[in-house]
């Protein structure tokens, strides 16, 4: 994710300025995230489908700490970014690392913990399958934004990113705000719609 | 040890982070409220998708900055 040198973009014509490219790469990051957002709604629809009025039998509280600490990763990458772009690096790194943890506590908490504390398995009729086929895609996007957010770290931290070129940070950041707001109705459609199974 | 100089912070600078905190206390409030609710009246679903709704249009037009995706001005970045 480092920045496009302005006179070596492979596919804009030659001589396009940062500030045209840069509209091409958001309009395909943005298309990217619309398309990905369709197999989230047909995870949701599906847990609709088949649990209906139910939920699964989950730990509420674990539930909500998770949430939060997505939330508050949200919060430090919005922080991280507006540092950048006002071209405070040290104050970008600190706040980019602070998402970093955040979001591994997480997955940690999601993976490592309720999957283990579920009372179902991925096999175990409806209940499992809606479960695990929603958390396990969301991890695995949580995980490839951890990946995504680890690059932009190590290249702020090698002065890769200016005030005014950061295309990089912006893009981690859609991406791992585009994660927060999946979880945010796939906590809904989990631990809180419906009466336990 | 070498004193680095301190930026000043600059009006938009400010506002921009001070947009992110308001965010963030709106969605731990509404968060808060959808556990709440979730587990006191776990049959009001509808309404707990609209506040997730809610709170996702902030992060889009806040976090997200789904606005610049419009912008026909030359920003930096």
């Amino acid at each position: 994710m480092t920045e496009p040198q302005a006179s070596s973009g492979h596919h804009a014509p030659a001589g396009a300025s940062y500030a045209t490219r840069l509209a091409r790469n958001r309009l395909g990051l943005w298309l990217f995230v619309v398309s990905d957002a369709f197999v989230f709604v047909g995870l949701f629809i599906a847990r609709m489908v088949l649990l209906g009025p139910n939920r699964p039998e989950l730990l509420q509280g674990l539930g909500l700490a998770v949430t939060a600490m997505l939330l508050v990763s949200s919060f430090f990458m919005n922080r991280a970014e507006v540092e950048m772009a006002h071209g405070n690096r040290p104050a970008f790194l600190r706040n980019i690392m602070v998402t970093l943890v955040l979001g591994t506590i997480f997955l940690v908490g999601v993976v490592g913990v309720e999957w283990q504390l579920a009372p179902f398995g991925p096999s175990d009729g409806a209940e499992g399958a809606v479960f695990y086929s929603m958390t396990g895609f969301h991890a695995f996007h949580v995980f490839t934004g951890l990946i995504l957010l680890f690059v932009v770290w190590n290249n702020g931290r090698r002065g890769l990113y200016t005030a005014e070129q950061h295309w990089g940070v912006e893009a981690a950041a859609i991406y791992w705000h585009f994660i927060d707001v999946v979880w945010m109705f796939f906590y809904v459609g989990l631990y809180l719609m419906g009466t336990p199974a | 040890m070498q004193n680095k100089p301190v930026a000043p912070v600059s009006s938009p600078h400010k506002y921009e982070l001070r947009t992110g905190v308001w965010v963030m206390l709106l969605l731990a409030v509404l968060t808060f409220g959808e556990f709440i609710v979730g587990v006191i009246a776990p049959p009001w679903g509808g309404a707990l998708l609209l506040v997730a709704a809610f709170k996702a249009f902030f992060v889009v037009k806040d976090y997200m900055h789904i606005g610049r995706l419009f912008s026909t001005e030359e920003e930096k970045h």
